[in-house]
């Protein structure tokens, strides 16, 4: 059984319009939104031993620039073996988007193993 | 209905009539043998129960099979009337020179409803006698996700698509349509 220790709910904590790619191109960005709730709650969770949920239910959509800079984000900061290992995700709206998410971590640890800038 | 079957079987029966008679009478030598052969019988009972039983398993399987292909060619209608809306929408971007937030908001509510309805689908060719073809479903998936990430990725929705984007997007929206309407036929097509 997974340990959940921190849960991230988009749509409540964040928006149900998540915008574009990053904090300069408008609101509730992929960016902000790793800077202001997915890092810290990450670190809190890995600081805890346990895992962290992110809901992804309950949003107007998302696109695919918001997903990769929040996640594929996260991916470039940690090693993304253990991002991948550490985050659980739950979307029961749009299934695939777990799929996909998990894509932009692993394009992400594919990266980073090619020795590509970060 | 058509008549003919019915024309068919009256001139069989008028013609086994023809032959009892002929035989009644002795024409050419034919005769009629008053013995029960059991061979005869049983291949007589064989065709008879083929004549007038199986033939109902075979319509109803047949008309069991056009329904569950219905329902799928009707569900991935659904899938390609949201990818041409989809485009559509896109194409009016590209005409516009901006993306809105409501058009924004727009393209990614209608991913999220090609999205589900390609779930819908695979989940009922997985349930249905066309499961073979679950693996298409997949390959519209990855076409899926490259066309998401020709309308959603890059710079949307903040900057306008350039040529170079546009032409991507075109590209995979292609290749996404093209296996939709592939699998469209191949259910179609299924036995």
């Amino acid at each position: 059984m997974e340990k959940i220790i921190q849960r991230i709910e988009i749509a409540r904590q964040f928006s149900d319009t998540p915008g574009p790619r990053s904090k300069d191109e408008g609101e509730f960005s992929g960016e902000e939104f790793l800077e202001k709730l997915l890092l810290p709650a990450y670190e809190k969770s890995i600081a805890g031993g346990g895992k962290l949920l992110v809901d992804l239910d309950g949003t107007e959509g998302y696109a695919t620039s918001f997903l990769e800079a929040a996640f594929g984000g996260l991916a470039r900061k940690f090693p993304p073996s253990e991002v991948a290992a550490n985050l659980v995700f739950k979307s029961e709206d749009e299934p695939y988007l777990i799929d996909e998410v998990q894509g932009y971590i692993a394009d992400a640890r594919k990266a980073a193993m090619a020795g590509a800038p970060r | 209905m058509s008549r003919q079957p019915l024309f068919v079987a009256m001139v069989i029966f008028m013609a086994l009539c023809g032959m009892f008679w002929a035989a009644h009478i002795g024409w050419y030598g034919l005769s009629i043998e008053h013995k029960l052969d059991g061979v005869n019988v049983a291949t007589l009972a064989v065709n008879v129960f083929i004549a007038y039983f199986l033939q109902y398993y075979f319509i109803s399987r047949a008309a069991d099979n056009r329904s569950e292909k219905d329902i799928l060619i009707d569900g991935l209608r659904d899938v390609l009337a949201s990818v041409r809306q989809c485009r559509d929408t896109v194409l009016a971007c590209q005409d516009a020179g901006k993306i809105t937030p409501t058009s924004a908001k727009s393209i990614k509510l209608l991913f999220r409803k090609i999205a589900n309805g390609m779930e819908n689908v695979e989940t009922a060719i997985e349930m249905s006698r066309c499961s073979g073809l679950k693996d298409e479903c997949k390959e519209i998936q990855h076409a899926l996700f490259s066309y998401k990430s020709a309308a959603t990725g890059g710079n949307f929705p903040s900057k306008p698509y350039d040529a170079q984007a546009f032409s991507y997007q075109e590209r995979t929206y292609r290749a996404l349509s093209e296996k939709l309407h592939d699998l469209v036929f191949k259910v179609n097509q299924h036995q």
